[in-house]
């Protein structure tokens, strides 16, 4: 049964500054990447599905044919900014620490059993019992994404996953997730700053603009010059390359100035 | 291959995983017990000592004689470890572990190295609530014993303290921010108010304040020990049951409430807990600094931050410091106990220098 997930009429202000205004988006089970100007309101907005903000409005988790809603935060796991971690516990701790809701003081073997199965899958099992704080930023990554699919998640929110990261660990990242989103009926959220990584693994794209949402549609629709160029205040060129995926060219600033 | 698409029906792949995540997590599990044992046997070898020196000097065997089978034992020995040296090492034992603790979730909570017991100012507060009694309580009290007097001052402010910031705490979402801008209040206030009382006391009552502030154990009693070892054990109990939380906290405010922690409940009670443990120890034996700072980041190098094991190995390593400190108090100046408050500073200030480069 596909999940789906609703968000009607979001509103949320930080104090009397109104952050998001009027969000409605239905969200299935696809990568969707969320893409929009510092300060847009992206990192905002996962927060809110996260449970992390109380916003206005309805977040709703049904499965199709059920309308009963399900709970948000117990089927959804959530990646927040990428940060080189201070924790002094181990790999092999930190992923367990995703089943915290079902961890008592005596861990079950089925539940280390399930982060070795996980942390071999990610190919990190080598280093389970470093400290994070030993980790690369890549590293720490990959930990953070285990952690956040150990509760094998209906909703995965990923907020900017990729900052700090070098190439490589940009790209290992985001196929992890590609694998994820081919293989499983997760609803996959991620917010991201490079709009041709966004072209790559998107399957659709959200552009948030000023706490709305400016765009929504499949990375073809959505990439465009103009939308970037209200964005962002970019001035691009965007060709359409095979399987109708946009190349995105950064020319120069709009007036030689970067919008706000 | 997914999450959701690996091969668990396949017994073969489960069991190579189940055995194989057995003997990483026995390993990792193992190094911390090892260390809380470790820790463990430390802390009754300097209780021992503890007991041992002082003026006149026993041995360990006659310490353990006097403990175990005082019939063994000469009635002057048995009358100076059990009426004289017990009382100040267990207390040693009982508030180095509870200040450690409440030091450990306050660096949690705050998630901030530098945190403290004293952090929020209930040290000031449980002085001030003793200069008070020193200067006005006892004479208003004349019935009831001045220690007394002292100490229930101390501790009333003490928890007057706490729960202002406990109300800040809940009203501000509990943001570490506001709950620390609330004790630096609460330290600007409360020494304003001491200094003023200090700046209208007799000498023989400014005395009698800057004696308290030192912090000492030598004052200990078996009756103050019983109503600290008591608040400790059902501290260790509140927070051991609510550990995994508390790990999960310690990643930060967004990532603990989207793993379903309701962390603001989590810090309120926290915070309640940790601010009785402080404010009992302050009103009983005085200021003792730098244990609830240097105990949690001794015990997190050896047994990480999972609070399973934290929150033991720094109640242990808390009670080893103090019991340490106790000792060297006694023999740093022969025939002279120097206030442990003192003795716990001077060791701790290094420390802090090296934790601070340290951080950068």
């Amino acid at each position: 049964m596909e999940t789906v997930l609703t968000i009607n009429d979001l509103s949320f202000c930080y104090g009397l500054k109104p952050i998001l205004q009027n969000i409605t988006l239905t969200l299935k089970p696809s990568l969707t990447v969320l893409v929009g100007a510092n300060g847009a309101g992206k990192s905002t907005l996962i927060k809110c599905i996260a449970g992390a903000l109380k916003p206005k409005g309805e977040i709703m988790l049904t499965s199709e044919g059920d309308s009963t809603a399900k709970s948000i935060i117990r089927h959804t796991s959530y990646l927040p900014q990428a940060q080189q971690s201070n924790g002094s516990i181990t790999v092999f701790e930190a992923v367990l620490l995703g089943l915290i809701g079902t961890l008592s003081l005596r861990v079950q073997p089925e539940q280390t059993a399930k982060v070795m199965q996980l942390l071999e899958e990610f190919g990190i099992d080598g280093i389970a019992t470093k400290r994070l704080t030993e980790l690369s930023g890549g590293q720490q990554q990959m930990v953070g994404l285990a952690q956040a699919l150990i509760r094998d998640p209906k909703v995965l929110l990923l907020d900017e996953p990729l900052n700090n990261l070098d190439i490589r660990h940009q790209f290992e990242i985001l196929n992890k997730v590609k694998q994820v989103a081919a293989a499983s009926q997760t609803i996959i959220l991620v917010a991201i700053h490079d709009l041709n990584l966004a072209a790559k693994y998107a399957e659709s794209v959200i552009a948030l603009h000023r706490g709305t949402v400016y765009a929504h549609g499949t990375p073809k629709e959505v990439l465009t010059e103009s939308t970037i160029g209200e964005l962002y205040g970019m001035r691009t060129e965007v060709t359409i390359k095979e399987k109708n995926m946009p190349h995105i060219r950064m020319l120069d600033t709009l007036n030689g100035t970067i919008a706000t | 291959m997914s999450v959701q698409a690996l091969p668990r029906s396949k017994d073969q792949t489960k069991d190579k995983h189940y055995a194989k995540a057995a003997g990483v997590y026995r390993s990792i599990v193992l190094r911390k017990a090892g260390w809380l044992a470790l820790g463990a046997l430390l802390l009754v070898l300097l209780f021992l000592l503890n007991i041992a020196i002082g003026p006149a000097s026993l041995s360990l065997h006659t310490v353990i004689d006097a403990l175990f089978y005082p019939h063994k034992c000469d009635s002057q020995s048995v009358l100076i470890v059990h009426q004289m040296r017990l009382p100040i090492a267990v207390m040693a034992v009982v508030v180095g572990g509870s200040l450690a603790v409440a030091g450990l979730e306050m660096q949690t909570l705050l998630d901030n190295p530098l945190a403290s017991p004293f952090t929020l100012g209930i040290s000031s507060a449980a002085s001030f609530g003793a200069s008070l009694a020193i200067v006005v309580g006892i004479s208003l009290l004349p019935h009831v014993s001045p220690p007394l007097v002292v100490s229930g001052s101390a501790f009333v402010f003490a928890v007057g303290c706490c729960l202002v910031i406990a109300i800040i705490s809940s009203v501000k979402r509990g943001s570490a921010h506001s709950i620390i801008l609330a004790g630096i209040a609460m330290v600007f206030l409360f020494d304003a108010a001491a200094a003023m009382l200090k700046y209208v006391a007799k000498d023989d009552q400014l005395a009698a304040i800057t004696s308290w502030a030192f912090g000492t154990l030598e004052n200990a009693e078996f009756s103050q020990v019983e109503v600290i070892a008591a608040i400790l054990a059902f501290s260790l109990f509140f927070l051991i049951a609510n550990s995994w939380k508390l790990t999960g906290v310690s990643l930060g405010d967004d990532k603990a409430r989207s793993l379903g922690i309701n962390v603001q409940k989590l810090k309120f009670e926290t915070l309640i807990v940790v601010s009785l443990l402080t404010a009992i120890s302050v009103s009983f034996v005085g200021i003792i600094g730098f244990v609830g700072l240097v105990a949690p980041h001794v015990a997190r190098k050896l047994v990480g931050d999972d609070q399973r094991y934290l929150i033991p190995a720094t109640c242990l390593w808390g009670a080893v410091l103090l019991s340490a400190a106790s000792i060297l108090s006694k023999i740093v100046i022969t025939g002279v106990v120097i206030p442990i408050g003192i003795m716990t500073s001077l060791i701790g200030v290094p420390f802090l220098f090296a934790l601070i480069v340290k951080k950068n």
